[in-house]
């Protein structure tokens, strides 16, 4: 079996939306090389996310939700850029104009930010460049 | 008796005060006295041998006509009290006794011997007269002050009649000045029986063919006309002899210094002057007539001011009513907007709360487009109807976990790959591929009958792919069923809430998902790190306004949220106990502790302490509005670690 390098991270409360988020991410992600980690709990990622650095395993992208409980999608990426601040964090979100999100702009912190509901080929239109950027390098 | 002695006698009897007379039996004067002469103003010639009845008035005429037939009797009578007539027409009063005068037995003629009483009886007369006039007056006056209103013209016209009898008038009249159109006008009028009515005729006299009348009046003073023949202008003369008018007099009505009008008197049947008593009785009444006037003009202007008092009043209860209908109606347009205005503060969370599920229905429905032109375009037209049935019939039985992460799915990967190369001879490149299709398609080694079936295919790559494909599609509609319930669910919930009048009467509902109804509308501020503790019985009912109550649980879980805001930490705990004879709702929070000043004002309409966000103040004015329409208890407990809302029904 090949050697897994590469590893994505997705974070939404949702299940449903994750289920969603499988099955389309498997379309333009190679699994031999490449992990796709999903998670309901925000809590849970920073933990995951430093196995995966133990593992050696580069991050090409982290999705986030906005809205969750425990912690939102922006607490959530300030938190992994304090960490990782060169990992591309993308936000999938029903928001609308939130304050946070915008300064999160501001700061330089979000790469890009889809709108609940996405349509399948703007969701790739931003992850694949990242993808290629990473593991085409 | 001698000659001498009769001159004296009858000297004598000449020279006293009495009247004295002599009668034949046929009542013939053959003898009166001086005295007599000069009452009567007669001399001997022109009484002597006349009849007494010649003298006598119409009623004493009859009198004598009963007393002769007794004196020829020989009977004396005494206190006979005659009315003479004088020669100028004088009544003249007598008053004394008859005698029958006797020669030999017989009864010759009478004697009489007279007082005159005549100025007694007028003293008298008068004096009955005043009395009388008292007592007209008294009653006139008593009548004008207490006769109802309506009543006054008919009072007015008897006062004219009472007075005009009184001054032996034929006729009385009240005239009004028209001071405007130059007029005068006949207002009231009374006649004496057999005396034409006017009124009809004087309904519209110049002013100027009345100019001495109107200046005497309007100076106060009567117009006294004692001879109308005697009269000099023309003008009224013939009018007032057309009318058969002898005397007159006439009063002015006067209201302070203005002259209102006049009452008048006329005397048809006798001419004559009105003596100054009468006069002043008359201006006596005229002022009456004006007070009356007065009073009658007040109580129009009193009845006119009630009137408009009374539509005063109806337009204001019209008014007040309209406003209390609009106000009530307002309010529950308060209550009505209060609630809509909480939708609107939560609707970006209710606008999250759909817009989930829609995302996944709308981004499965496109996966499953994708996975159906997949199964067209490629492996799905290579499989045998056996085949198909079979994936088929797989899906169908088998959960689906809705994804995989990525370390898990490689580790089964890994164990599918390694069974799979100690059970089936197949070349490597091929089992991996198919250890990955088992993987995604959630089949796993202890399936091991199907996987068998599958390596037997001949084309075993084709089959998973459907398998896979259809899986995925199978798993996204369940999800597209699930996430339609979802957004079903958020929809009722908004639509419960702001169900509003629809549903007014009292029924009994379940507690737990009457709440639960609210904190779905709340579903997602409440997703915002607030520890929710939800525990109410799921058998417990309760009889109120279901609909109603949303108002009070969505109201005590925004301020709950509110006030837990700045706070790291946020509890929300709702409860409910439920003895034989209560029924108790706790909604707790860990908000800060709310001072006593906004405990003692919390309730009171538009009381709010959220000068920075937007509130209507009337959140817990309706709280307290519902819970005592349902006659529950309302209290507040607040320290700095809880602050707790309980509700108390009883059941």
């Amino acid at each position: 079996m090949d050697e897994i390098k590469y590893a994505v991270i997705c974070v939404d409360d949702d299940p449903y939306i994750l289920q969603m988020l499988s099955f389309q991410l498997e379309k333009i992600i190679d699994t031999k090389c490449t992990l796709i980690e999903y998670f309901t709990n925000p809590n849970d990622v920073i933990e995951n996310m430093n196995e995966l650095v133990h593992e050696d395993i580069d991050i090409v992208f982290i999705l986030v939700d906005y809205q969750m409980p425990q912690m939102n999608g922006v607490q959530l990426i300030r938190s992994i850029k304090n960490i990782n601040p060169n990992l591309e964090c993308v936000m999938l979100s029903g928001q609308a104009n939130s304050v946070q999100v915008a300064e999160l702009t501001q700061d330089n912190l979000l790469t890009e930010f889809i709108h609940k509901p996405w349509d399948e080929k703007a969701l790739f239109e931003v992850l694949s460049p990242l993808l290629k950027n990473k593991i085409d390098k | 008796m001698n000659n001498n002695n009769f001159n004296e006698i009858v000297n004598l009897l000449n020279n006293t005060t009495e009247c004295i007379h002599l009668l034949e039996r046929d009542g013939t004067i053959s003898w009166v006295n001086a005295a007599w002469k000069k009452t009567l103003g007669l001399t001997d010639k022109e009484c002597l041998g006349m009849s007494i009845q010649d003298y006598l008035s119409d009623e004493s005429k009859l009198k004598f006509a009963e007393i002769f037939p007794r004196l020829n009797n020989g009977e004396s009578i005494g206190n006979i009290t005659c009315v003479f007539l004088s020669s100028n027409n004088e009544s003249i009063y007598l008053e004394g006794t008859s005698t029958p005068v006797m020669e030999e037995g017989i009864v010759v003629g009478s004697c009489a011997f007279f007082q005159n009483v005549t100025a007694q009886r007028k003293v008298l007369g008068e004096l009955r007269q005043m009395t009388n006039l008292q007592d007209i007056l008294m009653r006139i006056a008593t009548h004008y002050i207490n006769v109802p209103i309506n009543d006054l013209n008919q009072i007015v016209y008897n006062s004219l009649g009472d007075i005009a009898s009184f001054a032996s008038a034929d006729r009385a009249y009240i005239f009004r000045y028209d001071f405007k159109n130059k007029l005068c006008k006949n207002t009231y009028e009374w006649c004496d029986e057999g005396i034409d009515s006017q009124i009809n005729n004087l309904q519209s006299i110049a002013l100027s063919d009345m100019p001495y009348w109107l200046s005497k009046h309007k100076l106060g003073e009567c117009v006294e006309i004692d001879d109308v023949e005697l009269l000099e202008g023309q003008g009224i003369k013939s009018r007032l002899k057309l009318e058969g008018i002898k005397s007159l007099i006439t009063l002015p009505l006067m209201d302070g210094g203005n002259v209102l009008g006049f009452v008048g008197f006329d005397l048809i049947r006798n001419r004559r002057t009105f003596s100054n008593d009468e006069k002043n009785v008359l201006k006596l009444f005229a002022q009456m007539l004006v007070n009356v006037h007065n009073r009658l003009l007040n109580a129009l202007q009193i009845e006119k001011t009630k009137e408009e008092l009374e539509q005063m009043n109806e337009s204001l209860e019209r008014q007040v009513s309209e406003k209390t209908k609009r106000n009530i109606s307002l309010s529950k347009n308060i209550i009505e907007q209060e609630k809509m205005a909480t939708i609107g503060e939560i609707s970006a969370g209710i606008a999250h709360d759909l817009n989930t599920p829609l995302s996944t229905i709308k981004v499965g429905a496109d996966n499953i487009k994708s996975i159906i032109e997949t199964l067209f375009t490629k492996q799905i037209t290579l499989l045998s109807a056996n085949e198909l049935t079979r994936i088929l019939e797989r899906i169908q039985t088998s959960q689906i976990e809705m994804y995989v992460g990525g370390l898990q799915l490689r580790r089964e990967k890994t164990e599918m790959f390694q069974y799979l190369s100690e059970n089936y001879q197949v070349e490597s490149a091929e089992l991996e591929k198919i250890a990955d299709l088992l993987v995604k398609s959630r089949v796993n080694k202890e399936d091991s009958f199907f996987i068998q079936y599958i390596l037997e295919l001949k084309n075993r790559i084709q089959n998973l792919e459907v398998l896979y494909q259809l899986q995925m599609a199978y798993s996204q509609l369940a999800t597209i069923k699930n996430s339609s319930d979802k957004a079903v669910k958020v929809v009722q919930d908004v639509r419960a809430f702001i169900k509003g009048e629809t549903q007014q009467e009292k029924h009994t509902f379940n507690l737990k998902s009457n709440i639960a109804t609210v904190l779905g509308i709340f579903n997602y501020e409440l997703k915002k790190e607030v520890d929710l503790q939800f525990n109410v019985d799921e058998s417990i009912e309760l009889y109120g306004f279901e609909v109603k109550l949303f108002q009070v649980w969505s109201n005590l879980v925004k301020n709950a949220l509110e006030s837990m805001e700045d706070q790291e930490q946020r509890y929300l705990g709702i409860s409910a106990e439920k003895t034989d004879t209560t029924l108790t709702v706790v909604f707790e929070n860990n908000g800060p502790q709310i001072p006593s000043d906004v405990l003692d004002n919390m309730f009171k309409k538009f009381y709010t302490t959220k000068g920075r966000k937007s509130g209507s103040g009337l959140g817990l004015s309706i709280v307290k509005n519902i819970t005592d329409e349902h006659d529950a208890a309302l209290n507040v407990a607040s320290d700095n670690e809880r602050t707790k809302f309980i509700i108390t029904f009883k059941t």
